[in-house]
């Protein structure tokens, strides 16, 4: 049985530490809800939620004639560990997108996203939400032993990607959008910081893949309108609450409405 | 030998010696006698020496390096010898050149062939072909088949064609290579492309191939000819350099349209500028306008045709870049059958494109070099013996300054020097890729061929090494290896070589320095185009952000289809930065001239005014008029501050209405030697007042500002005397420059290009091309990951290195701030103003802006976090408890509270 641990061939890369700080810092916005710095979700002090690792990003990038190397896995290995070591939670739901898009002969690709799931198993019990990246990935998911579901239900909420409608009563928490803000200071210097959305209906999470740049949901006037995903539609998005994460740390940035009405911004 | 300078000009007969019979008839009916060029070139071309020869437009360049050729080529058909391959390699930067060339070839050519004839001789022909992107299949099948014995082709086609299997076999007898325009190439990636396929061509030719190089008005040419004719076993080639421009006569005069450049609206200023525009094209035949932007032709164009309609509707072209090229072919044609009174360009026909006859040309505003200067009036004048005629019309008093001084250096040829890439390393990828294609190399004889190079001489062993590492993929597993090396690499036997099907696919199709580029065309809302910004930046922009773009304020309104709306907003200050800049920068040693002309002024304005006016016009050449301006401009400097010199810095802090604290630094040192000390310089304030720095930056220098920091002291956020002296100690400029790119938009632009040329990221890939967005989404995923694992990884340090050193002045600025740091240049700084000086107007106005941000980026987040919740509890307060509760009027909902509502979600079915 490999390590995860372990680099795999090439120590200079897949030996590398990550050098942002692995202490884990939260807030709860409400209770049985826990938002981390790592990106992640704590539900009902019982299921940790992770949403967009996109693994598997850089072979895809190789097929289209990009030459970068691979890292993320690196850099998401250790802060799945730091995570599951800090909760001990029961169960993990990854929240679609597990893996970018894989081509069938990067067997590599396949091998190592089968290793990072055996990782969690190992410690909690996993499901896979299905995401829209997520194609052939049943059997990969079956040889580790982890469920493939299109939605995942708990007492009070949906787990789903949020690349579909939904129809559910509980609270419906998704991945998907990569939500980001992005915000000015006074000489003009922008700061981009991936951010948690909070509203009564929905919630949703940034990507855990740290090569995601997000989607900036502060701007109203170019970027794709009010409602990123199906999910949101008919949700007040102003009335959203912004939980943004930087440095290892989460803050409180009150509601998008009061984000967007800062001219200036 | 090495570098030397032509001290002999032969007799006609000497050089006549040279040509054999036929061709020496032929001259001698032709021209009669030889142009002083010829007299310098022709012999020692003949005899096998490398000759740079710079000399005016109608001086016979062209057959001064073409010559010796022809007549060899002559001689070999003669005594039977020609044989199916290329002899005269001819490359020049420009397709439009090329045509051109091909036609001065055949036609003597086509002359002594006739005159032979009649002499009873039968000769083979000497062919001439033309090989560019733009040559058809057919044509190229055809010259594989019967080689043309002159080639005449691009630096980008000749890259290509050194690894087309049967092609490059034709290149092995080159005897004779010549480089055109050479001027432009030196000075950026195409030429340091070009000399490295020059070395990797020659390494193929058992007899070193003469080299001739022609370029316009240059220096230094010792440079310039190191950088043609590149080293031999560590030794420079020898190059003989031929400069005759001083045959030509220059008449150059600087203008101000209007007597008051300080009070005469912007409106009246153009006014005037027109009439008088009107007035010099009404008095010469044909007028070649120069402007510094796109943008600023077509304005001119549309409002030469707005003020004088039925005049100009036809006779009036426009040739620019951004044109079509059935435009520019059909304006070209137009200027050499005479039929145009006018044409305005920007800097398409600065090079030697046959433009036929000009007998003046215009320069709207400051060409910031005086070499481009003496370049855009050296297309007037077109025979030898008539004078070159330039005149400068001036826009605004900074621009007046800079002029008076350009022209008079120009009069003295005074020209200022290029700067020569060094060790790019992503070019060098691109080479090394290139030799892979062609055999299996020893590593030691690929670094000894790339050293040959002049901008390659000093590359190190290790440089070469870590290229080779990551196109052969070794940051890969082995697996994935497969997928992306584009070499093989055995770093034990110090061998590398080709690897897979596709790697010559992908060197045709990636090869080339220019990076692609999208820009949105910026229009005004009644349709005027103000100019393009790139896709990036766009995005970037919200409603009612205000700013800068070619030297102008805008607020921008919208953008939807690759068109961006604004709003004209003259004066306001800008809300974001734009770190680019389409302006020309003013060149390090005109910018000196000026520094020097400042205390040159500021003793005058001692003297009564009317002997300071005298002495003033006498020593630039000035109408009355235009010196009083200057005097003005002079006399308010005076009265509110100090006039800076080259021997006083002033520096001034002043506090604006925003609460920022700002320090005006009239360094004139050009933007880009600005551009690096005031981004250093900005990093080392942000860590003294935990901030982030906004810099403007100007040719004529730079500012500071910062939001006033929030001690109960003001004082403590100022910078004291001491801190604005340390800041010139130049030890550590190049950390702090280094340090203050991080994160900018500039850095991850500047990656990209790096990336794509270093063959990180292909622009076409398997017969797709990628586009310029994802081109730039790659390189930021990429630049995040190289930067996290290598900090020496060569495209990284290639973006820095082109950055500081091409793109800004890093040398420069160090140079200047060794002069202030050693004394010779008095730091004077003034205090507590609320406005800076007049000569700071233009540079606070229409600076280029960018953001150093400070480096504690946990502070910085915190800082903007606590920012963003005061203004909110602000408003609150000042809308009273009331509506407290509704913190914005957008948001239509309360905050959530606690609870969620159990309410059903149902999204709506889509239409």
């Amino acid at each position: 049985m490999p390590d995860p641990w372990e680099p795999l061939t090439d120590g200079r890369i897949l030996g590398y530490t990550p050098r942002e700080p692995m202490d884990l810092q939260s807030v709860k916005p409400e209770k049985g809800i826990e938002l981390t710095s790592l990106h992640a979700a704590f539900l009902d002090d019982s299921v940790l939620v992770v949403s967009d690792l996109h693994l598997g990003l850089e072979a895809v990038l190789h097929m289209q004639g990009v030459g970068v190397p691979k890292w993320q896995r690196g850099v998401m290995v250790p802060r799945l560990d730091a995570l599951l070591r800090h909760y001990n939670p029961e169960r993990v739901v990854v929240n679609g997108d597990f893996k970018h898009n894989f081509s069938r002969n990067l067997g590599q690709e396949w091998r190592e996203a089968a290793q990072v799931l055996r990782m969690l198993r190992e410690q909690a019990a996993v499901t896979l939400v299905k995401g829209n990246h997520d194609n052939y990935i049943e059997s990969m998911a079956q040889s580790a032993g982890v469920p493939v579901q299109p939605r995942v239900e708990l007492e009070r909420f949906t787990l789903v990607h949020g690349h579909e409608e939904v129809d559910s009563d509980r609270r419906i928490v998704v991945g998907h959008e990569h939500p980001a803000i992005m915000l000015r200071d006074e000489v003009g210097a922008r700061v981009r910081m991936p951010c948690f959305l909070v509203g009564p209906e929905v919630i949703a999470l940034p990507a855990f893949s740290p090569l995601s740049s997000g989607t900036d949901v502060t701007s109203t006037v170019t970027g794709r309108g009010e409602h990123f995903t199906p999910v949101f539609e008919g949700v007040d998005a102003d009335s959203l609450r912004v939980f943004a994460v930087g440095e290892g740390e989460v803050l409180d940035f009150r509601t998008l409405g009061e984000l967007r009405s800062i001219r200036g911004l | 030998m090495s570098i030397k300078t032509a001290t002999q000009q032969y007799t006609d007969k000497e050089t006549f010696a040279t040509l054999s019979p036929e061709v020496r008839v032929w001259f001698e009916g032709k021209f009669g006698s030889f142009t002083p060029p010829q007299r310098y070139a022709v012999k020692e071309i003949h005899e096998g020496r490398n000759v740079l020869i710079s000399s005016p437009t109608g001086s016979g360049k062209t057959l001064s390096a073409f010559l010796a050729s022809i007549n060899e080529l002559f001689l070999l058909a003669k005594t039977g010898k020609l044989e199916d391959k290329v002899y005269v390699l001819y490359v020049s930067p420009l397709k439009a050149l090329n045509n051109d060339i091909e036609r001065n070839l055949k036609e003597p050519l086509a002359e002594i062939y006739a005159q032979a004839k009649e002499k009873g001789l039968d000769l083979p022909e000497i062919r001439v072909g033309v090989r560019t992107g733009d040559t058809p299949q057919k044509e190229r099948a055809a010259q594989l088949r019967k080689s043309p014995h002159i080639l005449i082709t691009t630096p980008e086609s000749l890259a290509i064609n050194l690894i087309a299997p049967k092609f490059s076999l034709l290149f092995h007898d080159i005897r004779y290579i010549i480089v055109d325009e050479i001027h432009s190439l030196a000075d950026n990636k195409r030429g340091v492309h070009l000399s490295l396929t020059l070395e990797r061509l020659c390494a193929h030719i058992p007899k070193e191939p003469v080299r001739v190089g022609l370029s316009a008005t240059i220096s230094p040419m010792e440079e310039v000819a190191r950088f043609l004719v590149g080293l031999r076993n560590g030794k420079e080639r020898d190059c003989l350099i031929v400069d005759v421009n001083f045959i030509k006569q220059l008449d150059i005069k600087v203008e101000s349209p209007v007597k008051d450049l300080i009070y005469t609206s912007t409106k009246d200023t153009n006014l005037a500028l027109y009439h008088r525009l009107d007035e010099l094209m009404d008095e010469h035949r044909t007028t070649l306008v120069f402007t510094n932007t796109r943008s600023a032709t077509e304005r001119v164009v549309f409002h030469l045709k707005k003020h004088f309609g039925d005049k100009y509707v036809n006779d009036i072209g426009a040739h620019h870049s951004s044109l079509s090229k059935e435009v520019r072919l059909d304006v070209e044609s137009k200027l050499k059958r005479g039929e145009l009174k006018c044409v305005v360009s920007s800097t398409s026909l600065e090079l030697g494109i046959d433009i036929g006859y000009i007998d003046l040309t215009v320069l709207l505003g400051s060409p910031k070099s005086i070499s481009r200067a003496l370049q855009r009036i050296g297309r007037s004048g077109h025979k030898l013996h008539e004078q070159s005629k330039g005149r400068i019309l001036v826009l605004d008093r900074d621009d007046l300054v800079e002029c008076a001084v350009l022209a008079r250096e120009s009069r003295k040829r005074n020209v200022d020097r290029i700067h020569i890439p060094m060790g790019a390393l992503d070019v060098l990828a691109q080479h090394l890729f290139g030799l892979s294609l062609e055999q299996r190399w020893e590593l030691d004889d690929a670094i000894s061929l790339v050293r040959r190079a002049y901008p390659y001489k000093d590359i190190t062993e290790d440089e070469v090494v870590r290229i080779l590492r990551y196109l052969s993929g070794s940051y890969e597993e082995l697996e994935a290896r497969k997928v992306y090396g584009k070499l093989w690499f055995d770093e034990e036997s110090r061998q590398f070589g080709r690897r897979g099907r596709m790697a010559r696919a992908i060197y045709y199709t990636n090869i080339g320095v220019i990076p692609d580029e999208v820009a949105a065309k910026v229009m005004t809302t009644s349709g005027e185009v103000k100019g393009k910004l790139e896709e990036e930046f766009v995005e970037q922009l919200k409603h009612g952000d205000i700013f800068v773009l070619g030297g102008n304020t805008y607020e921008f309104l919208k953008s939807s289809q690759g068109r961006v709306i604004v709003e004209p907003r003259p004066g306001a200050h800008p809300t974001i930065p734009a770190w680019f800049s389409e302006m020309l920068p003013l060149s390090y040693d005109l910018a000196g001239k000026v520094r020097e002309f400042r205390g040159w002024m500021a003793q005058r304005m001692d003297l009564p005014k009317a002997r300071a006016l005298k002495e003033l016009q006498a020593e630039f050449d000035l109408d009355k008029r235009t010196a009083e301006a200057m005097w003005g401009y002079f006399d308010e400097q005076r009265r509110f501050s100090l006039i800076p010199t080259d021997q006083e810095l002033l520096v001034e802090e002043v506090l604006d209405e925003e609460g920022r604290v700002n320090y005006v630094f009239h360094t004139t040192v050009g933007r880009r030697a600005n551009d690096a000390l005031s981004r250093a310089f900005a990093h080392k304030v942000s860590k003294f007042i935990s901030a982030n720095v906004r810099v403007t930056i100007h040719d004529n220098g730079f500012v500071l500002s910062y939001p006033m920091p929030p001690y109960r002291d003001p004082e403590r956020g100022k910078l004291k005397d001491n801190i604005l002296q340390d800041l010139w100690d130049i030890e550590d400029l190049e950390k702090e420059l280094q340090a203050a790119l991080h994160n900018t938009e500039i850095l991850k632009r500047r990656f990209r290009h790096v990336a794509t040329r270093s063959l990180l990221i292909l622009r076409n890939y398997l017969g797709y091309d990628m586009s310029v967005g994802r081109q730039q989404r790659a390189a930021n995923i990429l630049f995040k990951v190289v930067r996290e694992i290598d900090r020496d990884f060569p495209a990284l340090k290639e973006t820095y290195r082109e950055i500081m050193r091409d793109a800004m002045d890093l040398e420069n600025a160090k140079h200047y701030a060794g002069r202030v740091a050693a004394g010779d240049i008095t730091v004077v700084v003034t205090r507590g103003g609320k406005l800076p000086s007049p000569f700071a107007f233009n540079l606070v106005a229409v600076g280029s802006t960018d953001v150093v941000m400070m480096e504690d980026r946990k502070l910085m987040i915190r800082n903007l976090h606590r920012r963003v919740m005061m203004q909110l509890e602000e408003r609150e307060a000042q809308a009273g408890p009331a509506s407290a509760a509704k913190p914005s009027p957008k948001a239509k909902a309360p905050r959530p509270k606690a609870a969620p509502k159990p309410k059903a979600k149902k999204a709506k079915p889509r239409a």
